[in-house]
């Protein structure tokens, strides 16, 4: 009984890791997978089990993703709030330990390029966001036979948009509180400013 | 050119004869001593990856809760020249190592 219940906790648990999988991958191999997992179970003790599942996990979600379009898209849009995530690190470490060198020097590039870190740090962001938007619902267009796999998918992807929004929500309405530094408030509402010189300058070049 | 462990591995275990996932990983922890130990993740990613390069095909055994693998022609043609490299390799090592003692 006791054996009984740790096993189906443990496929629920088998179940979840499988959403970190590419869809079309679970698609395919999903049920099998599940139907392994089980025979893994009965086969062999449970922390052998998960010993293998997780080791299994590390090498094969990565290596899965690398072969799927979907998640290069979300990939390179994670990429684009990397200026943003790095100009909050260095603020906010900034702000716990005090000004240090690297800190200083970063923080006089960004004041020196307010327009081109205002594209990188704001605009960017944005468009990664609607990257990832348009993947997803390319994704979800594509999908023609509806089963259990394909609404825990959905699920996760409007899961990953909601973060991806908070995300975005973050990146825009952040400037406006008092922890921020008062550089990326600047570099804000300066680039707010410059937009249309911006727009001006990718006119006159592009 | 050489095949990775894992390819090869699994080309043994369909040597003889069609096999599902959860077969194919038993057989090739068998065959390998132990030091091969493939999970579902890893198994079904390097299937696709045969299938795509004409090595593996789906057989066509009826069986609503597994598929079935096979080898195919090239599949086959594929591990027999391993096979032998590996074996050319061994004979190359074992000499030397008598020499050497």
């Amino acid at each position: 009984m006791e054996r009984t219940e740790t096993s189906s906790r443990s496929l629920s648990v088998y179940k979840l890791l499988l959403l970190f999988y590419p869809y079309q991958y679970i698609e395919r191999h999903g049920a099998e997978m599940i139907q392994n997992f089980e025979d893994l179970q009965r086969e062999y003790p449970l922390v052998a089990v998960w010993l293998l599942i997780i080791s299994d996990f590390i090498i094969s979600v990565p290596r899965e993703h690398m072969n799927e379009s979907t998640s290069r898209i979300a990939c390179i849009s994670f990429l684009t709030y990397i200026p943003f995530l790095t100009l909050f690190a260095f603020g906010a470490s900034g702000q716990i330990f005090g000004a240090y060198p690297l800190q200083r020097a970063f923080m006089a590039l960004v004041e020196a390029h307010v327009r081109v870190a205002f594209a990188l740090i704001f605009v960017l962001p944005g468009f990664g966001f609607v990257l990832m938007l348009g993947a997803l619902i390319a994704d979800l267009s594509k999908q023609k036979n509806w089963n259990p796999f394909s609404f825990a998918f959905l699920r996760r992807n409007i899961l990953i948009l909601i973060l991806a929004a908070l995300g975005f929500g973050i990146v825009l309405f952040l400037p406006a509180h008092d922890m921020v530094p008062c550089y990326l408030t600047r570099v804000f509402s300066e680039g707010i400013q410059q937009t249309p010189t911006i727009l001006q300058y990718c006119r006159t070049h592009y | 050119m050489p095949l990775t462990p894992a390819v090869f591995y699994i080309l043994l275990a369909l040597i003889e004869g069609q096999r599902h996932g959860y077969d194919i990983m038993r057989q090739v922890k068998l065959d390998s001593g132990g030091v091969v130990s493939m999970g579902p993740g890893t198994l079904y990613g390097s299937i696709d990856r045969m299938i795509k390069a004409g090595l593996v095909k789906e057989s066509d055994t009826r069986d609503p809760r597994r598929i079935y693998y096979m080898l195919t022609a090239l599949g086959t043609s594929a591990f027999e020249a391993e096979a032998k490299r590996l074996s050319q390799a061994s004979q190359i090592a074992r000499k030397r190592q008598l020499r050497a003692a």
